[in-house]
C-alpha cells in the first residue's frame, strides 16, 4: 500500500494568455523516498508546475495538498515554510556572496543561530554529504558546487520536497552520476525528490517514478520499472518518432577546405574552460558535430569561429571572408531572443539582417522598402514562416517559427560556412526535426556546417565527423558511427591515450 | 598664503555645517541604491522635506516639530516614489526625473499658498547649535567641530551605524542580497519589494531631515524655491564617489562641504579659486572615481533594474 | 572587444527594455499616452479648482495663452524649441541604446560653443557669425556627448551616472563663464556681453518672438526620422539599441555606431544651446535652461521615441508653459503648475509601463 503522498497537486490549470493554456487539469502526487521525474517536450509545462508548487505562480484553478490539507503558495516564502525547497536551472544564488552568506540570508531564525560561525556551516555542509567552503564566493564556483550551495539550501531550509529544474544540463556525465547519488540519499531519508529533465537515459537509470506532461496534459505517471525509452518517447511526443536513426545525406564531400582553425587558445573565465590549443578543419559539403558538456569553451569556439572574439593565440583562416577579416558564415546562435533576433524589428528586416546594407536593398544610402518586402515575402515563403505579415516583429511567434527566420537568413547567406550553435534548444520534436533536415540540405548542397551541441543524440545524428570538446582541449576528432559510449567517455574524461596530445 | 588658526577654524566650521544636509541625503541614498533602487528622485524628496520642515515650523512655531515635518513629509514623499518605484516598478530613472520636477512644481505652488512670508522666527538655537561639553573647549577644531547642530551628530553616528548594520546584521545582509541579487533574494523567501520600499523610506526619511536642515539651521528657517540646488543629485554622485561605504561617505561629504565653504570662505584663506569650479568639483571628482575605479564590487549588481520574478 | 560588448549588454539591456516597451505600446495604446495627459490636465484643473479658480475659465486663459493668437502661437513653439531639440538628442541616444540623461550639460555646452564665436570674432563678419556658432555649439555639445560614450567602451563606465554628472560640471561651467571670463569688464550681472545682430537667429514673425531656430528644429526633427527609418545607418542604429548582441553577431560596428549616435545626439542638444542662446536670450546667461535637457528626455520618453511624437509632446510641453504664464498674468495663479503638468505624464506613463511589465505581457517579459 502507497503511504500518503506528502504534496499533491489537484486539478491544476495554468494560463499566462487568455486561450493557451500552459497547464491543463494536472493532477499528480509526490511522496517521500521517491525520485519522481517529470518529463515532456519543450514548452509542455514542466518548468511552471515546479514554479507553481515553489510559489513563484498561483494556479488558476486547482490547488496543492500538503499532506492531505490545502495550502496557497502566494510566493516562494510560503513554499519554503510549507518544507519545499527548489534548485532551479538558473541558480538563486547571490553570485558575489560568499556560500556562508547564501546560506545565511536563506535560513529561518531558529536555524540563522547555527549558521553564525563558518566553522559550522562547513561542519553542517559536511553532515548532509555536501562539503562545500562557506568562504568561498559563489560567482568562483564551478557550477557543479553552485548546485551543492542549492541543494545545501533547500536542505538547511528543512525542505522535505526538493524540486530540481533541469539540474544536469550543466553537469558532465561523472558530476550527473554523483548528482543522482545525492537525490537517493535524499530520498532515503525519507524525502521526496522531484526531478525535471529531458534526459531519458537519467530518468531509466535513477527515478523510482516518472510522469509525462504534453502540451499542458499530464499523459501518465508510473513507476519507472516498466517503461522503456521508446513508450517514454511516445508518451511524450504523442507518436512514435524515430529519434535516434541518422538524416539521409548526400556521398561524401567535395574535400574544399573551407575553414581552418590552428592551435587557438582563449583565457578561461569563472564559468567556462575557454579553449587550449584547438584546431579544427572545415570541408565544404560536411557537418562537424562538436559535442560536449556545456562550459567547456563551446561558447568560445562560436564566437571565435563566428569572428566576435579574437583568440588569445592561434589563427583562423577560411576560403572566403568579409571585408573586415570576420570569416564568412551563416550564424545561427545559441540565444535566439538575444542573438538571432532583433525582436523589435519587423520579421522582413530580420530576415535580411545581413544584407539590407547591399543593393538592391539600399540604393544611394537610402532603404528601398519595396525592394525589402518582396526579397523579404520570398524568404519567408521558402522558409515556412507561419505569419501573416513579415511587417510585424517576430516576438509573438512561436520558437520553431522564430528559429526558421535565424535559419533562412543563416543559409541564404552566399557565405561557404554555416555556424550552428545550440540550434535546437527550446524547440519541440517536430521543430527540432525540420531545423536538422534544414541543416543536412544545406550541407548537401555544399555548405560546411558545424553544429555545436550539447545535444548528444542530435549531434549523432546529423554529423559526418565529431568533434568532442572538453575542458576547451579537442579531446577526439571520430567518425559519426563511433559508440555512444566511446564520446560519452570523451566528454567526461577527456582525451584518451591513443589521441592524447603532448 | 598666511592664514591664521581662527580663520581655518570658522573655516573647518563651515564646511562641516554645509556637508550635513550632503551627508544626511548621500546615507539615504545609499541605503535605496544598496537595495538595487538608483533614487534619482532624492533632490524632489529633499526638497519636500525642505518644504515641509518650514511648514512644519510656521505651524507650530517649535524647531524641533519643524525637523520633524521635514522627516514625515520626506518619507512621504519616498513613499510615492517607492510605490512607483518599487511596487509599479516604473523606471527608476524616468520616474525620479519626472517626480523632481513634479516637487518642483508642488513646493513652489504651495509656498505661494501656505507658507507666511512675515512669519516670526522662533529662535533656532536648539536644532543649530549643541556645544558637546569639553570637546568644543579644544583649541580651533574643537570650536569647529563640537559646537555644530545636534542633526549632524546624529548624521555621523548615523553613518557608523548604518556601516555595521550593513556589515553585521541581518537586515544590512537582506538589503545588500536584494541590490546584489533580487532574483535569489525572493527563491530565499524574502519580500523583495518590501525590503526596496522600505529601503526607500529610510531614503526620505534621511534626505527629508537633510532638506529640513537646509532650511531652518543653514537658511535660517525661509524656504525658497529650488534651495537644495541640485544637492539632491550631489549626494547621489558622493554615494559613487565615495564607493556605496558609509564611513567614506561621511569623509567625502565633509570633503564636498570644504568645496562649499570656500566658495564663501576662500579668500579669506587665501585661495582665489572661482566658487562655480569648486561647486563643480564634488562632480568632478564623482566623475573621476566612476571611470577609474570602475564598476568594481562595491557597485550593488542590480542597481536601477525593477525586480520581476521569474526572469531568467 | 568582447568586454566591450559584454558591459554594453547589461546597461544597454536597460534602456532596449524601456525603448521595446514604449515602442511596442506606441502603436496599440496611443490610449495609455492619452490617458496620462488627459488625467494630467484633470490633476491641474483640480488644482485650480482648488486655489478658487473657474477651471473652464482659467482654461480657456491658458488656451488663449498658448494657441489664440499669433503671438501666443510664436510663444509656445519658442517654448517647445529648446524641449523639441533635447528630446531629439535623447532619442537618437536612446535608439541606439545608450541612456543619455546628458542632454542638459551638452546643451550648456552648446551654449558656451555659441556664445564663443558669436562674442569673440569680429562682428564684421556679419552674418556668417549665425552659422559659425550653431555649428560651434554643436560641435561642442557633440564632444560633450562623445565623452560618455568613450568613457562607456573605453572603461565599462555606466553612462546613467557618467551624463548625471556631466550636467552639472556643464552647468557649473556656464556658471563659472558668466562670472569670470565671459563676463563684460564694466558689468556685475552673471552674464556674457550681449552678441552682434549678425549673429542672432532671425526673427521670422515681427512683434513675435518666433525665431528661425523653431524651424531648425522641426527640420531636425524630420531629418533624424528619415535618418531612423529610410537608412541602412537607421536600421543599424535600432538593431544595436534593441539587441547589441544580435546586432553584433551581424558584423554591425557597436563602438562605432555608439560613438556616432552619441555624437549625433550631442551635437542636437548642443543647436538646442545654441539656439536658446542666439534667438532667445541673444546673450549667456546663467540658469537660461529651466532643466530643458530633463524635460527633453521626458518627451523623447511620453513621444514614443518617435520623432514626431517627441514633437507632439514638445509642443504640448510648450503649450502648458506659455499658457500658464498667460495664466499667471490674468489670473495671477503660479507658474508652478507648469511644472506640475508637465511632469506628471511622465510620471503616470512610467508606473503604467512598470506595470504592464509586471503583470508579464509576453511583449515585454524577454527584454528586460
Amino acid at each position: 500500500m502507497k503511504t500518503r503522498p506528502y504534496v499533491e497537486l489537484t486539478g491544476v490549470s495554468k494560463s499566462f494568455s487568455p486561450g493557451h493554456p500552459v497547464l491543463e487539469n494536472i493532477s499528480l502526487a509526490f511522496r517521500r523516498g521517491e525520485i519522481h521525474a517529470v518529463v515532456g517536450e519543450n514548452g509542455a509545462g514542466k518548468s511552471t508546475l515546479l514554479n507553481i508548487l515553489f510559489g513563484m505562480h498561483q494556479p488558476d484553478t486547482g490547488g496543492i495538498l500538503l499532506e492531505g490539507r490545502q495550502v496557497i503558495h502566494k510566493s516562494p516564502a510560503d513554499a519554503i515554510a510549507n518544507r519545499i525547497g527548489m534548485v532551479h536551472q538558473h541558480f538563486k544564488l547571490v553570485a558575489s556572496f560568499t556560500v556562508a552568506e547564501n546560506l545565511r540570508l536563506c535560513a529561518p531564525p531558529p536555524i540563522r543561530k547555527m549558521l553564525r560561525r563558518d566553522a559550522d556551516i562547513a561542519r553542517i555542509a559536511e553532515s548532509y554529504g555536501l562539503p562545500v567552503d562557506p568562504s568561498a564566493v559563489v560567482s568562483t564556483l564551478p557550477l557543479s558546487l553552485q548546485q551543492r550551495v542549492e541543494i545545501l539550501k533547500a536542505l538547511i531550509n528543512k525542505a522535505e520536497l526538493i524540486l530540481f529544474d533541469e539540474p544536469t544540463t550543466i553537469l558532465n556525465p561523472a558530476e550527473i552520476g554523483s548528482f543522482y547519488a545525492v537525490c537517493r540519499q535524499i530520498a532515503a531519508q525519507g524525502r521526496a525528490v522531484v526531478v525535471v529533465t529531458h534526459h531519458l537515459e537519467e530518468v531509466l537509470a535513477n527515478a523510482t517514478q516518472v510522469s509525462v506532461i504534453r502540451r499542458g496534459r499530464l499523459i501518465g505517471s508510473t513507476p519507472v520499472g516498466k517503461r522503456t525509452r521508446s513508450d517514454l518517447v511516445r508518451d511524450i511526443v504523442g507518436r512514435d518518432i524515430d529519434l535516434t536513426s541518422p538524416i539521409a545525406r548526400a556521398a561524401g564531400h567535395s574535400g574544399q577546405i573551407e575553414l581552418r582553425m590552428d592551435c587557438v587558445d582563449v583565457a578561461p573565465t569563472e564559468s567556462s574552460s575557454g579553449l587550449r590549443d584547438a584546431s579544427l578543419i572545415l570541408h565544404a559539403g560536411e557537418i562537424v558535430g562538436v559535442a560536449g558538456v556545456e562550459g567547456n569553451g563551446q561558447r568560445e569556439l562560436f564566437e571565435v569561429l563566428a569572428g566576435l572574439r579574437k583568440p588569445n593565440s592561434g589563427t583562423l583562416e577560411a576560403r572566403m571572408v568579409h571585408p573586415d577579416g570576420r570569416v564568412a558564415a551563416g550564424l545561427v546562435p545559441e540565444d535566439r531572443h538575444h542573438e538571432g533576433l532583433v525582436l523589435d524589428l519587423p520579421i522582413s528586416l530580420n530576415l535580411l539582417l545581413n544584407r539590407f546594407g547591399k543593393p538592391p536593398f539600399t540604393r544611394h544610402g537610402r532603404l528601398i522598402h519595396s525592394e525589402i518586402a518582396v526579397a523579404a515575402e520570398d524568404l519567408r515563403a521558402r522558409a515556412d514562416v507561419r505569419t501573416r505579415s513579415v511587417n510585424i516583429t517576430p516576438r509573438t511567434l512561436s520558437g520553431g517559427n522564430q528559429q526558421k527566420i535565424v535559419l533562412a537568413r543563416a543559409l541564404n547567406d552566399e557565405a561557404p560556412v554555416v555556424i550552428a550553435y545550440q540550434p535546437t534548444r527550446g524547440l519541440d520534436v517536430a521543430a527540432s526535426q525540420e531545423v536538422l533536415t534544414r541543416l543536412r540540405h544545406a550541407a548537401n548542397r555544399g555548405k560546411a556546417v558545424v553544429i555545436i551541441s550539447s545535444n548528444l543524440d542530435e549531434i549523432m545524428r546529423i554529423s559526418d565527423r565529431i568533434v568532442v570538446l572538453f575542458s576547451g582541449q579537442i579531446a577526439g576528432d571520430v567518425p559519426a558511427s563511433t559508440s555512444r559510449e566511446v564520446i560519452g567517455e570523451l566528454m567526461t574524461l577527456g582525451a584518451r591515450t591513443g589521441t592524447d596530445r603532448p | 598664503m598666511v592664514f591664521d588658526a581662527v580663520t581655518l577654524g570658522l573655516f573647518v566650521a563651515s564646511a562641516v555645517r554645509l556637508a550635513a544636509p550632503i551627508l544626511l541625503a548621500s546615507l539615504g541614498e545609499l541605503v535605496s541604491e544598496r537595495a538595487g533602487v538608483l533614487n534619482i528622485g532624492l533632490e524632489g524628496i529633499m526638497l519636500l522635506g525642505a518644504f515641509g520642515a518650514v511648514l512644519g515650523l510656521q505651524w507650530s512655531a517649535i524647531p524641533l516639530v519643524g525637523v520633524l515635518a521635514g522627516a514625515v513629509w520626506g518619507v512621504a514623499a519616498a513613499g510615492v516614489l517607492a510605490a512607483a518605484v518599487a511596487i509599479l516598478r516604473a523606471d527608476q530613472i524616468v520616474t525620479g526625473i519626472g517626480f523632481n520636477i513634479l516637487a518642483l512644481g508642488t513646493t513652489s505652488l504651495l509656498r505661494e499658498l501656505l507658507l507666511d512670508p512675515a512669519f516670526q522666527l522662533p529662535s533656532l538655537r536648539g536644532i543649530s547649535m549643541l556645544r558637546v561639553p569639553y570637546l568644543s573647549e579644544i583649541p580651533v577644531l574643537g570650536r569647529a567641530l563640537f559646537s555644530q547642530s545636534p542633526i549632524l551628530y546624529a548624521g555621523a553616528a548615523v553613518a557608523v551605524l548604518l556601516w555595521l548594520a550593513i556589515r553585521y546584521t541581518r537586515a544590512g545582509l537582506v538589503i545588500r542580497a536584494v541590490g546584489e541579487g533580487a532574483g535569489a533574494a525572493d527563491a530565499a523567501g524574502l519580500s523583495v519589494v518590501a525590503v526596496r520600499f522600505a529601503a526607500m523610506l529610510f531614503t526620505g526619511l534621511l534626505a527629508g531631515v537633510a532638506g529640513a536642515y537646509l532650511t531652518l539651521v543653514a537658511s535660517g528657517g525661509i524656504f525658497v524655491d529650488s534651495i537644495t540646488a541640485g544637492r539632491g543629485y550631489l549626494a547621489i554622485a558622493v554615494v559613487i564617489f565615495a564607493r556605496w561605504n558609509p564611513l567614506l561617505v561621511l569623509i567625502a561629504s565633509v570633503l564636498f562641504g570644504c568645496a562649499d565653504a570656500l566658495q564663501y570662505q576662500g579668500q579669506a584663506i587665501g585661495l582665489a579659486v572661482s566658487p562655480p569650479l569648486l561647486l563643480m568639483s564634488p562632480f568632478v571628482m564623482a566623475l573621476l572615481a566612476w571611470v577609474l575605479l570602475g564598476k568594481s564590487n562595491a557597485a550593488p549588481g542590480e542597481i536601477g533594474v525593477p525586480f520581476l520574478r521569474g526572469r531568467k | 572587444m568582447t568586454s566591450i560588448s559584454t558591459r554594453q549588454e547589461t546597461s544597454a539591456s536597460h534602456t532596449s527594455g524601456f525603448r521595446s516597451a514604449l515602442g511596442a505600446v506606441a502603436g496599440s495604446n496611443a490610449v495609455l499616452v492619452l490617458t496620462a495627459f488627459g488625467s494630467s490636465i484633470a490633476i491641474g484643473l483640480a488644482i485650480l479648482l482648488f486655489l478658487g479658480v473657474d477651471p473652464l475659465g482659467a482654461l480657456s486663459v491658458m488656451f488663449d495663452g498658448a494657441f489664440g493668437s499669433k503671438r501666443a502661437i510664436a510663444d509656445t513653439l519658442v517654448f517647445m524649441t529648446p524641449r523639441l531639440l533635447t528630446a531629439l538628442a535623447a532619442l537618437v541616444a536612446l535608439r541606439c541604446g545608450f541612456f543619455n540623461l546628458g542632454a542638459e550639460g551638452q546643451l550648456q555646452l552648446g551654449a558656451i560653443g555659441a556664445i564663443l564665436p558669436a562674442t569673440l570674432l569680429p562682428p564684421s563678419l556679419g552674418y556668417l557669425l549665425l552659422p559659425l556658432s550653431i555649428l560651434c555649439g554643436a560641435l561642442f555639445g557633440a564632444i560633450w556627448g562623445l565623452i560618455p560614450a568613450v568613457l562607456k567602451l573605453w572603461r565599462g563606465a555606466d553612462e546613467i551616472i557618467v551624463t548625471l554628472m556631466m550636467n552639472f560640471i556643464g552647468i557649473y561651467l556656464v556658471k563659472h563663464l558668466v562670472q569670470g571670463p565671459l563676463q563684460p569688464p564694466d558689468s556685475d550681472f552673471n552674464m556674457s556681453a550681449k552678441i552682434p545682430d549678425g549673429a542672432a537667429l532671425p526673427i521670422l514673425l515681427s512683434g513675435t518672438r518666433l525665431h528661425a531656430g523653431v524651424v531648425l528644429a522641426l527640420v531636425l526633427a524630420a531629418a533624424v526620422w528619415f535618418v531612423l527609418y529610410h537608412t541602412p545607418y537607421g536600421v543599424r542604429l535600432r538593431a544595436v539599441g534593441l539587441s547589441p548582441r544580435a546586432a553584433r553577431l551581424q558584423g554591425m560596428p557597436l563602438a562605432r555606431l555608439t560613438v556616432g549616435a552619441m555624437l549625433i545626439s550631442g551635437g542636437i542638444a548642443g543647436i538646442g544651446g545654441a539656439v536658446e542662446v542666439l534667438g532667445v536670450q541673444y546673450r549667456l546667461i546663467d540658469g537660461f535652461s529651466s532643466h530643458f535637457g530633463f524635460d527633453g528626455l521626458a518627451i523623447a520618453l511620453l513621444g514614443s521615441l518617435e520623432p514626431f511624437g517627441a514633437v507632439v509632446v514638445a509642443i504640448y510641453f510648450g503649450a502648458i508653459n506659455s499658457g500658464t504664464l498667460a495664466l499667471q498674468s490674468t489670473l495671477s495663479i503660479p507658474a508652478a503648475l507648469a511644472q506640475i503638468m508637465a511632469s506628471l505624464p511622465i510620471i503616470f506613463l512610467a508606473c503604467a509601463h512598470g506595470y504592464r511589465f509586471l503583470k508579464g505581457r509576453p511583449l515585454w517579459s524577454s527584454t528586460r
